[in-house]
């Protein structure tokens, strides 16, 4: 396996530069492979494929560069109607040319679903050595419908005479990206690009198992320089909903033995890149494009970093003149990368860089590009290693004064900056529905549970034993609204004493911690039934913040719900912190 | 008389070659754990272990064999719940495009 770090990269326009991570293998490259990420909620899955995709192709003696597309991951946004808004398979060509801005090495391309049509425009680039077709969508209208129907079934996005269309299950489209992606159409259009001297000498289509959709399509492909295979794999990394997604190491080594066999041997090598910081215009009232009609904009700098003693994978933030403190740190999400729910890292951070505030956005350990702790797991589950990160974080962007920080978290990560906050007395924690009964990994391993943890409910407490008892059963059936109300008051009084996470969050607030705590209705009962309604002395209770947005989705996926912690959080920032600063 | 009739064996006729159809289409994209076979019209799909993706898949598909497309009120899980349910949403599209 290859030994050396990614290494953080922008290319493309001045005014809106994407952001990439290249791969450099130990010792000569042979040549270089472009990876272009599939769009929305299959991007987020695919992420970690992607990256471990490039490690394998660097033991292979490939250099491989993976990026975001403009207005997705870190990327910054495309500006619509300017000379840079020619979209998703521009931005292709802008990684295509950067590669070769760094030498006469080979260049291969591999794009995933609507990744591989956007790559088969081959808009902006000469043609490639190889190129891999990986699950393309057979039109882009389909892959829309699709996303939609599936937000509409699980729920997630709402029908209706207000429902917004452009809207998907963690991502919104502008109008012109619809138009682009619904323009996407392999079973219709003239397939001669991708046929030899188009899109490249060598292309490999790889289709699902089970789709009869990918057999039509596969018919549509017979061209003499395309081979075509078949690879199980997909519906588990992609077709996941509650599920974990998993990389399919199948699919990964067909392409890598594929690339080894087509790509030329001989190369004279290319340059690694060395530029880890950009400065670019973002909107400083509102969170899209420094385009948008009547938007203000500031300059934002940002580079990467490797943070604490594991290394941790972070995107630092901060104003042309530079970040004041409080530093802002995000936390990643459960399993996925850096960038927050929807992106709503990205976009917070650059918001609040441009209000003045340095902000730092990293991967927990094993995620992301952040590598797992030695001796650990590759993915820790909820693992507790988490809690230290942020703690390794705050240390390493205020060493000075560790607690000088504002940390923010949604589910998994919403426990771990409540856990962190309680070793570091931060100045302010923001959790975003943060996920508390759960069963530790250490538990379930049939060990007790770590000391660390004080927020975690395991979900077998005697006290859910004695909730749903036959008796308080009986009296919620015959005086639901009287039984209600004293069970709650009951258990949150218990819980106080039990200190459970309600009293827990008191003690923040009396540590003089500024506590923002953002839920739905069902993600603030564990709160509400431990101690929080005990916290009743005015100083307080005006450090202790707790909004509760019934219909708020767990995962944020809605964009009216992403939209609404915005500005919760921004006036929590702008109101305490700001002010504290100025003064 | 007779053509009262006629009328209703066409809608029965209609009626069946729907069913089939639908039922096919269940066979291949629903993944359900029982047989498709034994399915009853009103039988709740998503109980027998059609999922949100999968529904999904049913619904291109269908869109596909009948040449029509849901829109978006339709696009909800009641609509794809059984095989009644679909039927009923399907005879209305064609009748919608049939009119048209």
């Amino acid at each position: 396996m290859s030994l050396a770090r990614p290494v953080p990269v922008w290319f493309g326009p001045d005014e809106s530069p994407l952001f990439g991570v290249f791969h450099a293998p130990e010792e000569t490259t042979r040549g270089v492979i472009v990876l272009c990420p599939p769009l929305g909620r299959e991007y987020t899955y695919s992420h970690s494929t992607f990256v471990q995709l490039a490690t394998l192709l660097t033991t292979l003696g490939f250099a491989v560069l993976r990026f975001d597309y403009r207005s997705t991951g870190d990327s910054f946004e495309r500006i619509e109607g300017g000379e840079a808004a020619s979209g998703f398979e521009r931005d292709i060509g802008f990684a295509v040319e950067y590669v070769r801005s760094l030498g006469t090495a080979p260049v291969g391309i591999v794009g995933m679903r609507l990744g591989a049509n956007f790559a088969s425009a081959r808009r902006g680039f000469e043609p490639v050595d190889a190129a891999v077709l990986w699950d393309p969508c057979p039109t882009g209208r389909s892959f829309l419908r699709e996303q939609r129907a599936l937000g509409l079934f699980a729920v997630v996005l709402k029908s209706g005479d207000d429902a917004d269309p452009l809207d998907f299950p963690g991502f919104k489209l502008s109008p012109e990206m619809s138009d682009e992606i619904s323009s996407l159409d392999f079973m219709e259009s003239d397939l001669g690009p991708i046929a030899k001297d188009g899109l490249a000498n060598r292309v490999l289509l790889l289709t699902r198992t089970e789709r009869v959709a990918d057999r039509k399509l596969a018919d549509r492909f017979d061209l003499p320089n395309v081979e075509h295979r078949e690879v199980p794999g997909q519906p588990k990394l992609l077709n996941v909903h509650d599920d974990w997604p998993v990389v399919p190491t199948e699919g990964l080594a067909t392409i890598a033995e594929w690339l080894d066999k087509v790509m030329p041997r001989s190369s004279p090598g290319i340059a690694v890149p060395t530029r880890s910081e950009v400065t670019a215009q973002v909107s400083t009232n509102g969170l899209g494009s420094s385009a948008d009609q009547g938007a203000q904009t500031a300059l934002v700098r940002e580079r990467g970093v490797r943070l604490g003693p594991g290394g941790l994978f972070a995107i630092e933030t901060e104003g042309e003149t530079g970040g004041s403190d409080p530093v802002c740190v995000f936390v990643s999400v459960a399993n996925e990368h850096r960038v927050g729910p929807g992106r709503l890292w990205v976009q917070l951070s650059r918001r609040l860089a441009a209000e003045g505030f340095r902000c730092v956005r990293f991967d927990v350990n094993g995620f992301g590009d952040s590598p797992p702790r030695s001796g650990g797991p590759v993915q820790p589950v909820r693992s507790v290693t988490a809690i230290d990160d942020v703690l390794d974080v705050a240390r390493a962007v205020s060493p000075e004064d560790p607690g000088n920080v504002v940390l923010f978290g949604l589910c998994s990560s919403g426990y771990q900056v409540l856990e962190a906050a309680l070793s570091l007395l931060p100045r302010g924690v923001c959790a975003l529905n943060p996920s508390i009964v759960f069963h530790p990994p250490e538990v379930t391993s049939g060990g007790r549970m770590d000391v660390r943890r004080r927020f975690c409910v395991p979900e077998d407490l005697a006290l859910a034993g004695a909730r749903d008892s036959r008796a308080v059963r009986w009296f919620k059936r015959r005086l639901p609204t009287p039984t209600t109300k004293v069970s709650h008051r009951l258990w949150s009084v218990v819980g106080f004493f039990r200190n459970g996470p309600g009293a827990r969050l008191g003690n923040l607030a009396q540590a003089g911690t500024e506590v923002l705590l953002i839920c739905n209705d069902h993600e603030i009962q564990p709160f509400l039934e431990s101690g929080v309604s005990a916290v009743r002395r005015p100083e307080l209770k005006a450090r202790l913040h707790i909004e509760v947005i019934h219909t708020l989705n767990h995962g944020l996926l809605p964009s009216r719900d992403r939209e609404q912690v915005t500005e919760l959080i921004l006036d929590y920032v702008l109101t305490r912190f700001r002010t504290q600063r100025s003064s | 008389m007779l053509k009262l009739g006629l009328m209703q064996w066409h809608a029965r006729e209609k009626r069946s070659r729907i069913t089939e159809e639908i039922r096919r289409v269940l066979e291949e994209h629903a993944r359900l754990v029982v047989d498709v076979a034994e399915l009853s019209d009103d039988d709740d799909l998503f109980r027998l272990g059609m999922t949100s993706h999968a529904s999904v898949r049913v619904m291109l598909a269908l869109e596909d064999e009948f040449g029509v497309e849901f829109p978006e009120h339709m696009l909800r899980r009641g609509t794809f719940e059984s095989i009644a349910s679909i039927r009923q949403s399907i005879t209305e599209l064609l009748d919608t495009t049939s009119g048209d």
